[in-house]
């Protein structure tokens, strides 16, 4: 009888034991940027140097990197969610026309630049910001997991911890000429506990706050971006902005045309002397 | 009404002036996207008004201004369909620019005369560079707005009518 009594505690303890390590140690999600637009590319694509048009109000799509396998990453409807947050962020800006967020649905794993065409063409967009992710979860116990033994403590003790570290990146590109235009990355981390019977639920609503967090990091730095690049088209020879249909004209020579009247100013000055 | 609706209630609208707004042919040049633009615009407006005035004369320069407003918005409406909106008053600039060079002209010296040539030269290229697109960012416009070239070189042609049809008291020749 002893030997049995004996080896039901082994038995329990293994079982219970077990229990406490149901979860994963790690689960990662990602969606990736690289996989998406250059799948299977073992070497680097060839950039020939062109000239990007940008026909202001530009009309903008945003989407989620689609993940390499089905159900990976946020469910769709907190993917909207944070699509039309950083839809708010682009909004503000007078040179950005209509904005479209595009379902995951649209996207497909691998796609390259060519599943990107077809969506712009489909949501009638010229750019297109993508957002990718990537995001890390490490399930530990701690020593109060010892009190899963008591049954009650599995629905009660917190023994079980997570720690989940977000990374997000919205890379805008142009579509027609596949150039990168801007970046912001947003970066998040989540530790938590929970007890073993809800660690679970608490943990993926930890996920979804990973990527509510880096999304509150990544808006102000995609706003200084958009800023920086409204400043630096003006300058720079590889964008070039030209006129839609119906564009807004203004009448303004900027400084030349001071320059001009200071040049008047100083010939009139001078045949008044010589007069 | 709002204060802030001035500006759409007064800028060169296509659809409006073709619906009658005749207004904006005159008011579209006096506003302007920014105090920036609007003071680039004024500044050099002034300093080229004030050399036209000194031969032109006030009631004339007023007559050329007057007139000049509505030929540039009108000449926008045949040359430029697609420019729906426009705003500033850079086209008047130029047209008093030309003007002040070619009141200039006849009293200015060897020197003073190539300088005026350069001048000119120079924006004839400017406008020449706005119209291939290559002069967005010497402008004080916000970037969701085009240069109207077409303004300018309107202007500078209203320029050149004014200078041969007012007649202003000619310098002589130093």
């Amino acid at each position: 009888m002893r030997i049995v009594k004996g080896l039901i505690f082994i038995l329990a303890a293994v079982l219970l034991a077990s229990c406490a390590s149901v979860n994963q140690r790690s689960a990662q999600q990602a969606g990736s940027i690289v996989d998406y637009l250059y799948p299977e590319s073992k070497n680097p694509p060839a950039m020939t140097p062109t000239v990007t048009r940008l026909r202001p109000p530009v009309r903008v799509g945003i989407a989620f990197v689609p993940g390499s396998s089905w159900g990976n990453g946020l469910p769709e409807a907190e993917k909207i969610k944070l699509l039309n947050r950083v839809k708010d962020s682009f909004s503000k800006h007078a040179y950005i026309g209509k904005i479209e967020v595009i379902p995951s649905q649209y996207m497909r794993a691998k796609g390259g630049f060519t599943n990107l065409e077809q969506v712009a063409r489909m949501f009638d967009v010229e750019v297109v910001a993508l957002l990718s992710y990537d995001q890390m979860q490490f399930n530990d116990t701690n020593a109060l997991s010892v009190l899963y033994w008591t049954i009650i403590g599995a629905y009660v003790v917190h023994g079980d911890q997570y720690d989940i570290q977000t990374m997000l990146d919205a890379s805008v590109f142009d579509v027609q000429s596949h150039k990168l235009l801007f970046r912001a990355p947003g970066t998040s981390q989540v530790k938590g506990s929970a007890s073993w019977a809800n660690f679970s639920e608490q943990s993926r609503a930890a996920q979804v706050q990973g990527y509510n967090s880096a999304v509150d990091q990544l808006i102000p730095q995609l706003q200084t971006e958009l800023d920086g690049f409204r400043e630096r088209i003006k300058n720079d020879a590889a964008y070039k902005v030209e006129n839609k249909e119906g564009y807004k004209g203004g009448g303004s020579m900027g400084w030349f045309s001071l320059a001009l009247a200071a040049l008047l100013a100083g010939v009139a000055y001078a045949a008044r002397r010589t007069a | 009404m709002p204060l802030a609706a001035l500006p759409e209630l007064l800028e060169f609208d296509r659809h409006a002036v073709l619906a009658g707004e005749a207004w904006r042919l005159w008011t579209g040049h006096l506003m302007h996207y920014s105090p920036q633009h609007a003071l680039v615009d004024l500044a050099t407006g002034l300093a080229a008004g004030a050399i036209a005035l000194r031969r032109t004369g006030a009631r004339r320069l007023m007559l050329a201004l007057g007139l000049g407003a509505p030929f540039i918005s009108a000449g926008l409406l045949l040359i430029a369909p697609q420019c729906q909106y426009y705003r500033g008053a850079s086209g008047i600039d130029i047209m008093l620019v030309v003007l002040a060079g070619a009141t200039l002209w006849p009293g200015a010296g060897r020197l003073a005369r190539g300088a005026l040539l350069l001048a000119a030269a120079a924006l004839a290229a400017k406008i020449a560079a706005e119209a291939l697109g290559q002069a967005q960012g010497w402008s004080a416009l916000p970037p969701d707005v085009a240069i109207a070239w077409q303004a300018h070189l309107l202007g500078a042609l209203a320029g050149v009518i004014a200078a041969i049809v007012l007649p202003f008291n000619r310098a002589k020749r130093a």
